[in-house]
């Protein structure tokens, strides 16, 4: 295992979030794969999209008034295997938010204190809203929806332009303030907003697979800050709920003292 | 550190499997297939 751990840190993570992107947007496969939720944030009403969004799905199952057991068991099986790696290696989102952060603009870092604040939007507008409104409200704002959907719908059928309305706009609005905002701060949506994060984020310290940091070596030179993407200390909390996996930390390290390991290791 | 380790991820994983089972024998694959499919208008902001 310790030899596939090492492997996977020479493995460069842009190729792979890149390929992600395209299989989750493979269209051809749709007839076969679109029953499964995707690992990712990548929205199934986007024209070439090859599986379902599980927060779309889990949304519809809250107005259909069921328990989404399949949905919650696939999200399930992937975090307790290594909790939230999917955010840093997958989603496609993520991937978009890292390269507007690379638009060379003045940046503004935040302190994650706030990030409860994903909890908060997982359960009203995914689950409680829905529920009660039988309406997919966190679809309705959703700014990959507007951007993977919304816009590519209305450039493919110029029937539905005249019927575009306030909560477009509203939609628009929200995608291009999001947008700003990625330039200038790292991964906001993972950190304070999204729904799926906050679904994973309790595996971290639970999952198969996880990140352990000897202290005893650590020099708390905050290398692994800097090239963190969501900005998290590793070395205070190698099991923090806001931690994607992305293994950049382990990789920077000069004393070599983040390790992945395998929970029976 | 515990002493057996692997159990709460052992535990979780025998967890999602349940919920993957028991939502298969809803057809819960079904119906995520269709909602997926259908393209929800109001969804991307049509009204």
């Amino acid at each position: 295992m310790r030899h596939l751990f090492n492997l996977l840190l020479r493995i460069r993570r842009r190729p792979v979030q890149v390929l992600s992107f395209l299989v989750m947007n493979s269209y051809f496969t749709q007839n076969v794969t679109k029953g499964l939720p995707c690992l990712g944030f990548n929205c199934y009403a986007c024209p070439a999209a090859a599986f379902a969004c599980p927060i779309g799905s889990l949304q519809h199952f809250a107005v259909i008034r069921e328990i989404p057991f399949y949905v919650l068991g696939v999200l399930g099986l992937f975090g307790a295997l290594w909790g939230r790696a999917a955010c840093g290696w997958l989603c496609p989102f993520g991937l978009l938010q890292e390269l507007m952060y690379k638009v060379p603009l003045p940046k503004w870092h935040l302190s994650t204190r706030l990030g409860w604040l994903r909890y908060a939007f997982l359960v009203a507008l995914v689950f409680a809203i829905p529920y009660f409104t039988l309406e997919p409200w966190f679809c309705k704002l959703c700014p990959q929806g507007t951007l993977e959907a919304g816009i590519p719908q209305i450039l493919l059928h110029p029937e539905l332009r005249p019927l575009i309305g306030w909560l477009f706009a509203l939609k628009i609005v929200i995608l291009l303030a999001f947008l700003v905002w990625m330039a200038v701060t790292s991964r906001p949506f993972c950190r304070w907003v999204c729904p799926l994060g906050a679904i994973w984020s309790p595996f971290n310290p639970l999952s198969a697979v996880r990140i352990e940091v000897d202290s005893e070596t650590c020099i708390a030179c905050d290398r692994c800050q800097q090239v963190c993407p969501v900005n998290i200390r590793i070395h205070e909390n190698a099991d923090a709920a806001e931690c994607v996996r992305c293994l950049e930390c382990v990789r920077v390290c000069p004393v070599d003292c983040i390790h992945i390991f395998l929970r029976h290791d | 550190m515990s002493r057996r380790p692997w159990l709460r991820s052992g535990t979780l994983l025998l967890l999602a499997l349940t919920a993957i089972v028991l939502g298969l024998l809803r057809d819960q694959w079904m119906i995520t297939l269709i909602n997926a499919t259908l393209l929800c208008l109001s969804c991307i902001g049509i009204q």
